[in-house]
């Protein structure tokens, strides 16, 4: 059996030797890009904000640091004004999912509609996150008479020009009834597409349901306001598909502008409508008429 | 006309036709036991020599059955032979239209005991003697395997084989030539196991001295098998001794055994029953001077009885049971309190099998009647939040008509389906309600033996879902030809899986899977084509090569979400897998070795929609899914000197797949101008390319030495000492990229152990 004896060996000190050998295990590959951003400009704020996160090798981002590796400055590409941003540390309440703080940059300033406005993001050795943006004008709705349809179905249409998209779409109602306090009801809406316009559908028949759910007594609903608020947002502000899909859009780089980062910063313009349905459409919907909006 | 009837006509006039052949010869047929035990023995020669010195031979099948029909009338000399027992002869005159059965015992040759624990179970056993996929393994392979427990297990051996890919000792999941451990049909004596490995990787649901058999087909199955894409592992267990009492007790540091067998009406009527427990917590876990917080058990029973000379009935159960943590590394660290949670799972089966030969037809009738039942929970300890409960009711017939070279065999098969999964919403895009899903089928399959060495079989299966509308057929081939030395085999066929197990690959450490009737419309599918080449080029050298292709389609994977959370979407894919076997197995009286070498590739092709706005490709994305194992070589070597039994195995396996991070940051939902100062971020990983990385490769030395001792007149004692991953290999089990916490598999671990027999 002496013949088996050299392979043997060789196969013996083969095992030893790779025994020996540790390989390498790099899990976190790293990346140049040095911040994710997230942000908006809006002529809406007399102050403008962003999220910067600076991107770390471990999931958790530890304790919170009162300032981070990051100056920020915005440029108005329109008047060449230079802005210089501010550090703040903002801290929530413990979260199983959520981070407990957040570096939040401000700056005080009021956006300006048509404006081009860069923000960059440098760390102290230079890397740099970019994104642009330009703010839209100001959104500009046209509220049409309520339709019935049959007995009881009420619909209101609000026309928005002057937009690409709207977001937070929400109409707030003002009622109370006899003494009782006043109530603020908020329902949200989501606006459709029609031709370049928004169009938003206010259900009033099942508003009406809703609000007088919020009244436990008895009693007429009195209807004072009727306030339709929207954010227009920039052209960039457009999801893969035309929708937001959290399992989509969490994917870094789904949906992004920011140069040599991650994240979003994007610009959106505030408005608002305000306006009370004509007597009889209040009395067919079972309200009582309140004060005429100014 | 239609085809189908004409198809069935055409079925039933050569049925007939054969029928009238068969009353113009004769048939003979039989089982052949072993005289002591009275076990079945496969792999038996029979040979019929006529007047003229015509020969006609068969051999035994798992049942000890044989049969030979189309015989001419006339005086025969029939023997039987087996190498290590003394061979059976006697004479017999047949008349035409003759149905003969023959009951065979054969004793135990002493003068070729030392030949016959190593011949005799290699007849067509062992790694060496690949055959279109298809490997029979016997209790002895399986002891050359060190192996923690005195007896060894068939996982052991199976994570030996080329192509069999296992992801870790812990969780016992097999990944066979590419395919899904779901993807793979347990049979233990018919029964489907749907969870046949227990929670450490060393340990198969069943001991292995309870194992008569298993043939493992790694692709290419036949007819009789169906609705699994991958592979099947049919094993088949002792019948129990109908002779005299025998019973085992075993110790060891991981598990500790009963088993007790005998006649309970001698001769005819026989029992096997085994119990396991683990004893990790007393036993191995002071060995490694860690917690190991694992439980685990099996019972199992069988009883057999011999109704007359031409029919047998066997009813066998297992109940198993499983309890382990997850997301705790090797050394009892909890690296994420989150990750804290409890597995536990119990498969509860039971079935019945009845053969029966008609006094005067040359057929083998069985009959199935099986239920098997799977219960897992998973989720915090002590409050699982998640459960899966799975039960399958079969009831089939197979019958084989033996027409001189050529065997038909066709079945009848029915099963139940109860599935029932609450699951927290672990599948977003899936709704899991209480489902019973019915499958009704039919297959036929044909045998031809010709004269030059070759065999073919051919035929197809039909499977019928009413409450789907889904009619499946799946047409099935092998070829065998036997040329001197050397034999070349093929096999292929189509296989589809309506119940399919679904399983968060992205979570390595976690074993649950919710089983459910296909959730998307198209069913999984999939073509296997294997080609083979075997050669003995001594007796006691057997060479094999074998390259294997399979095509997957309509396969559930889990999407890729850069959010840390355990819940996730389901996304459809198509795979690829492409492998060679080559195995070298050396069998001498005291020496044995086998050297295996595994090259395979596996590839999916997923369908989701984020993949190509991230990487920019724009159909889809191709990755490696996380069992591709390019590289696995296996080393094997028994020795038998001085009275000790000295085993070695080393094992390679090449780095799998995992994801890379290229970092982490935080998210926020912009589907609406929100508030910094009010809204908090959300942790992300900003993962590179799906299982671009390779984990560092995986080798392992484990060694084994044991000795028998007559310890008093039918006792034996069964000493056992050994080391597992000998040179204490840190081998990686997986990495969690959310901690970067690393679990290890299991360090350097001694073993001992002993097994007292009595006969």
């Amino acid at each position: 059996m002496s013949y088996w004896r050299i392979p043997a060996l060789a196969v013996v000190g083969w095992v030893l030797l790779l025994g020996a050998c540790d390989e390498p295990l790099e899990p976190i590959v790293g990346t140049e890009r040095p911040y994710t951003i997230y942000g908006f400009f809006t002529p809406s704020r007399d102050t403008q904000t962003v999220v910067v996160i600076p991107i770390r090798d471990r999931l958790n981002p530890g304790a919170p640091t009162p300032s981070i590796d990051a100056q920020v400055r915005s440029v108005n590409r329109t008047t060449g004004e230079v802005v210089v941003w501010q550090d703040s540390l903002v801290l929530f309440d413990a979260s199983r999912q959520r981070n407990t703080f957040s570096h939040v940059f401000w700056a005080a300033f009021r956006a300006k509609p048509n404006h081009t406005y860069r923000l960059e993001v440098e760390r102290s050795d230079g890397a740099l996150s970019v994104a642009e943006t330009v703010v839209p004008p100001e959104p500009i709705a046209v509220v049409e008479p309520p339709q019935f349809f049959g007995q009881s179905v009420a619909i209101q249409r609000v026309i928005w020009s002057n937009t690409n998209r709207l977001l937070d779409v929400t109409v707030r109602y003002t009622a109370y009834v006899d003494t009782a306090e006043v109530e603020i009801i908020e329902i949200p809406y989501e606006p459709r597409r029609e031709g370049g316009l928004a169009v938003v559908e206010v259900d009033l028949t099942a508003d009406f349901n809703a609000i007088t759910k919020a009244f436990p007594q008895q009693g007429v609903v009195t209807l004072d306001t009727v306030v339709m608020s929207v954010f227009s947002v920039d052209d960039a502000w457009d999801p893969p598909g035309g929708v937001f899909d959290l399992d989509l859009l969490v994917q870094p780089g789904a949906f992004s502008n920011v140069e040599n980062g991650f994240g979003f910063v994007g610009s959106a313009h505030g408005a608002e409508v305000g306006w009370l349905p004509d007597e009889e459409s209040l009395r067919r919907l079972g309200f009582a008429r309140g004060r005429q909006v100014p | 006309m239609s085809r189908r009837f004409r198809l069935l006509l055409m079925l039933v006039l050569g049925l007939g036709m054969a029928v009238e052949a068969a009353a113009q010869t004769a048939t003979v047929r039989g089982f052949v036991t072993e005289q002591a035990t009275g076990e079945p023995l496969e792999g038996v020669n029979v040979v019929l020599r006529g007047a003229d010195d015509a020969l006609f031979g068969v051999s035994t099948d798992a049942d000890g059955f044989f049969a030979r029909s189309r015989l001419p009338q006339g005086a025969y000399v029939v023997r039987a032979s087996f190498i290590g027992y003394e061979a059976y002869e006697d004479t017999l005159a047949l008349a035409a239209g003759d149905v003969r059965t023959l009951t065979i015992a054969l004793a135990v040759d002493p003068a070729q005991l030392d030949e016959l624990v190593v011949e005799s179970e290699r007849e067509a056993s062992g790694a060496g003697r690949l055959t279109g996929g298809k490997q029979t393994i016997r209790p002895r392979d399986i002891q050359l395997i060190p192996a923690p427990d005195v007896s060894g297990d068939l996982v052991n051996y199976l994570t030996t084989l080329p192509g069999v890919v296992s992801q870790g000792d812990r969780g016992g999941q097999l990944f066979i030539r590419g395919g899904e451990p779901t993807q793979n049909l347990v049979l233990l004596d018919g029964i489907p196991i749907y969870q046949p490995f227990h929670v450490i990787g060393f340990f198969s649901a069943l001991p292995a001295d309870i194992i008569n058999l298993a043939d493992v087909y790694a692709g290419g199955f036949g007819g009789r098998f169906g609705g699994r894409l991958s592979s099947v592992i049919d094993i088949t267990s002792r019948n129990g001794n109908k002779e005299e009492i025998g019973a085992a007790v075993s110790l060891a540091p991981f598990v500790s055994a009963v088993r007790v067998e005998g006649p309970l009406v001698t001769g005819k009527v026989s029992m096997l029953a085994s119990v396991r427990e683990s004893v990790l917590d007393i036993g191995a876990s002071h060995l490694v001077a860690q917690p190991l917080p694992y439980r685990f058990g099996d019972r199992f029973g069988k009883i057999h009885a011999r109704l007359g000379q031409n029919s047998q009935l066997s009813v066998t159960g297992l109940s198993t049971y499983d309890r382990g943590l997850v997301g705790q590394d090797i050394e009892g660290k909890v690296f994420d309190l989150d990750r804290q949670q409890e597995i536990v799972w119990q498969n509860e089966a039971a079935g019945a099998r009845y053969l029966h030969l008609p006094p005067n037809i040359p057929i083998l009738a069985e009959f199935l009647l099986t239920v098997t039942h799977l219960r897992s929970d998973f989720g915090p300890v002590g409050a699982p939040d998640r459960f899966v409960a799975a039960t399958q009711y079969d009831a089939s017939a197979h019958v084989t008509h033996f027409l001189g070279p050529t065997d038909i065999t066709w079945g009848l098969f029915q099963s139940t389906y109860k599935l029932d999964n609450q699951l927290g919403g672990q599948f977003q895009n899936i709704t899991f309600d209480r489902e019973f899903v019915v499958e009704v089928g039919v297959y036929l399959q044909a045998e031809v033996r010709l004269r030059n060495g070759l065999r073919a079989v051919g035929g197809a299966r039909v499977q019928h879902f009413p409450s789907k509308n889904n009619t499946f057929l799946e047409p099935r081939l092998q070829m065998v030809w036997q040329r001197g030395r050397h034999r070349w085999s093929l096999a292929g066929g189509f296989y589809h899986q309506e119940i399919l197990g679904l399983n968060d690959r992205r979570d390595a450490g976690n074993v649950f899977t919710a089983w459910t009737a296909a959730p998307f419309k198209q069913v999984p599918e999939a073509w296997h084509g294997i080609a083979g080449w075997q050669v003995s080029l001594t007796p006691w050298l057997d060479v094999a090569a074998e390259g294997y292709f399979k095509h997957l389609s309509n396969l559930s994977v889990s999407e890729w979400t850069a959010l840390p959370r355990f819940t996730t979407n389901v996304q459809q894919a198509d795979g690829q897998v492409q492998g060679l076997d080559v195995r070298l197995e050396v069998n001498r009286p005291g020496f044995y070795a086998l050297a295996s070498y595994g090259l395979a590739r596996v590839v999916y092709d997923a369908r989701q929609r984020s993949i190509p706005l991230w990487f920019g490709s724009d159909d889809g994305f191709r990755y490696p899914p996380p069992h591709d194992r390019r590289h696995q070589v296996s080393a094997v070597v028994g020795v038998e000197r001085w009275g000790f039994g000295l085993n070695a195995q080393w094992q390679y396996g090449s780095g799998l797949p995992y994801n890379q991070v290229l970092g982490f940051d935080d998210f926020l939902f912009m589907d609406h101008v929100p508030d910094y100062f009010e809204e908090p971020t959300t942790p992300r990983v900003i993962y590179d390319q799906p299982y671009r990385g390779r984990l560092p490769s995986y080798h392992r030395l484990d060694v084994s030495v044991s000795r028998e001792v007559p310890v008093y007149a039918d006792a034996v004692a069964t000493f056992q000492a050994g080391v597992i991953n000998l040179y204490d290999r840190d081998n990686l089990f997986y990495l969690d990229l959310f901690t970067l916490g690393r679990v290890n598999q299991l360090p350097l671990l001694p073993t001992f152990g002993v097994k007292v027999e009595v006969h």
